[in-house]
């Protein structure tokens, strides 16, 4: 230690306020953490070698890593996904089955993220491509701005729940946990969020009449016409989740499959023009690049932090403490919840995955120890994915809200509301009954 | 004096030329997979079909590539390096705006030349450290690189490179990806320069901030 009068414990401590206030400034996260990891470390081991060393192999190992290669591929399906036209086969499948319904086509939007979501890895991304499709045609069935703006901002959200989702991969990697099993765990929660939403609509519907329109009964043969119209998605989505749950393939070759699909599905569409080409890759430049200098700054930072033994004093704190392991894991979750309303979805999972991991999976929630990191990472997930649909930042809300013509930010604010009735009561059930994550892992694996 | 607005449409188009350049390699990982897997499954498929010694003596090329995870990882690596100074260039690093509004115009300009100093700093830094991995001391003298290039040693210089690190399973050495990887962090140090530069002439000229 280069300081006498502080511990190497305190200093880790100590790191976490002072990042907090750096990045309240407006600094990059990736700086913030690189910056504070290096110096962290400098303070810690009293010498620059360990600094010099992370410089010198960080950056070069983290970028050419076959297991991270995943998140650009990823990217780069969702690009081709969204330019590729499904969005718009996908919602009239939907709509042709739901769309008769109370509320049935806010209810379609829901399902038609869904299935975006399956072959899309990105929320922004869903709710910008099913926004796009939907929201005319809720407005033209008379829905009211609330329920049609705040319904999609929440469809949105299935983009990352429903695998495959780039978030659980990087939860996949801070945690040290196995991609496969968490993109199969996240299934079930996935589709149970989807009919958690629907319900919403459902009850939404009836509470407020008003809201919504109605649409015309389709005959049967038109709805299996329309529904027929989708199978790329579905193949798609066959092959590259089937391939990854059945270990056909590793979920990188999943990824390019993926790319491959997507980029045919669109070039039959003829939307992958040289234009739209270079705009998927331009984007998923900037994302990728984005995504992996926090990587390799959350690496230095965590380094840091290992060096001066804070996950591990943290986790044998909380392991002597008299505190209920679910008052814990509780606690956890309301911080996902509180940061996700003032916090980045992604900045928050990187700050708080390496400190709450040792520390939840130390603890005993009556299932087997190597499990318990898959179910809290899809608690991780859901918890996180609210803060897409929560008040200030919830990103979502902003990108629904500024294509509808007449909907004000309120409004929006207010239809998400009973979307996050819902997500709360989805996490209290997946919180309750673990199984419900984990029956597919026991199942496959 | 080279013009700030000409300077910033240069660096845009060579940020995006490079993030494109780059994206062939995610392409090329695609393309490198997908052909990977269809020969696997046909060469199992010809496999149940005509049997596995069969296909071994007439069908011997229709097997999966050589080291296709290889192929990925420095594909991919590389579109990552060459996306670095698109993302800089676009302001494409996530910055938690919550107290944006309160923190008033000039203090947020101040403090978006901090966040890209910042990113200058790191990339300098990432830059000079990285370098060591070109011309890693693997083996022979210990006298640095610069001295043996000083004396004229050009072979032992070259040498050291030659004796570098090899991948895993293609046996292809690795020194040629650090050199690429070294010119893209290198591409990102001068471009976020040019950010800082940006940055301060957006804090000191106010009035020119809409092109900044």
């Amino acid at each position: 230690m280069v300081f006498e009068f502080i511990t190497p414990f305190q200093l880790g401590l100590l790191s976490f306020p002072v990042l907090l206030l750096v990045i309240a400034l407006r600094i990059p996260l990736a700086a913030s953490m690189f910056v504070i990891g290096l110096l962290g470390t400098y303070l810690v081991s009293g010498n620059i070698r360990m600094m010099d060393s992370q410089l010198k192999t960080f950056t070069y190992g983290t970028l050419t890593n076959y297991s991270l290669s995943i998140i650009p591929l990823f990217l780069l399906m969702s690009e081709f996904a969204t330019r590729g036209g499904m969005s718009a086969a996908l919602f009239n499948a939907a709509q042709a089955w739901l769309g008769h319904r109370r509320g049935g086509l806010a209810m379609a939007a829901i399902g038609a993220s869904a299935g975006f979501g399956a072959v899309c890895g990105s929320s922004l991304a869903t709710a910008s491509a099913m926004g796009r499709v939907a929201l005319p045609e809720l407005d033209k069935a008379g829905y009211s701005g609330a329920l049609s703006t705040g319904a999609l901002a929440a469809g949105g959200t299935l983009g990352i729940l429903i695998p495959p989702s780039v978030v659980l991969v990087i939860y996949a990697i801070l945690a040290e946990e196995n991609i496969e099993k968490l993109f199969t765990a996240a299934f079930i929660p996935g589709l149970i969020a989807m009919l958690g939403y629907m319900a919403t609509i459902a009850i939404y519907a009836r509470v407020v009449p008003n809201s919504v329109g109605v649409a015309a009964r389709l005959a049967y043969r038109q709805r299996f016409r329309a529904l027929f119209a989708v199978w790329p998605v579905m193949l798609i989505f066959a092959l590259v989740i089937g391939g990854i749950y059945t270990g056909a393939f590793s979920p990188t070759a999943a990824a390019a499959v993926g790319v491959a699909g997507t980029a045919l599905v669109a070039i039959a569409n003829r939307s992958l023009t040289l234009n739209a080409l270079k705009e998927s890759l331009l984007s998923t430049a900037k994302t990728s690049a984005m995504i992996f200098f926090i990587i390799v700054s959350a690496g230095v930072f965590n380094s840091f932090l290992s060096s001066a033994q804070v996950p591990q004093t943290l986790a044998a704190f909380f392991l002597e403490a008299d505190v209920s392991p679910w008052m814990i894991l509780i606690g956890m979750l309301l911080m996902y919840l509180l940061l996700g309303m003032v916090m980045d979805s992604l900045a928050m999972i990187f700050l708080t995955v390496p400190i709450f991991v040792p520390i939840i999976t130390q603890l005993d929630f009556g299932i087997p120890p190597s499990e318990v990191g898959i179910w809290f990472g899809i608690l991780v997930l859901m918890s996180a994915e609210i803060g897409l649909i929560t008040p200030p930042v919830g990103l979502n809300l902003f990108v629904i809200n500024n294509m509808s013509k007449n909907v004000s930010i309120g409004e929006t604010y207010k239809g998400a509301l009973p979307f996050v009735l819902s997500d709360i009561v989805r996490i209290a059930l997946l919180v309750a009954f673990p199984a419900i994550t984990l029956g597919l892992v026991r199942l496959f694996y | 004096m080279i013009s700030f607005e000409r300077l910033e449409t240069a660096l845009v188009r060579f940020s995006a030329g490079l993030a494109l350049f780059g994206g062939l390699g995610l392409l090329f990982a695609t393309c490198a997979t997908c052909l990977s897997i269809l020969l696997k499954l046909g060469r199992r498929s010809a496999e149940a079909l005509l049997g596995p010694v069969w296909v071994e003596e007439h069908l011997s090329w229709l097997r999966p590539i050589l080291g296709e995870e290889e192929l990925v990882t420095y594909g991919v690596g590389f579109a990552l390096f060459a996306a670095l100074p698109w993302a800089m260039i676009q302001r494409g690093h996530i910055k938690i705006d919550l107290f944006e509004p309160v923190l008033g115009q000039r203090f947020n300009r101040f403090l978006d030349l901090l966040g890209d100093l910042a990113l200058a700093v790191l990339a300098y830094l990432i830059l000079t450290r990285q370098w060591f991995l070109i011309f890693k001391k693997a083996r022979g003298s210990k006298e640095p690189l610069g001295n043996l290039l000083l004396q004229g040693d050009f072979e032992q210089a070259v040498g050291r490179m030659r004796t570098a690190q090899e991948s895993q399973i293609l046996g292809v050495p690795l020194w040629p990806t650090y050199v690429v990887a070294e010119l893209c962090v290198l591409a990102f140090f001068i471009v976020a320069c040019f950010c800082v530069w940006r940055s301060a002439r957006a804090l000191l000229s106010p009035a020119q901030v809409g092109q900044a």
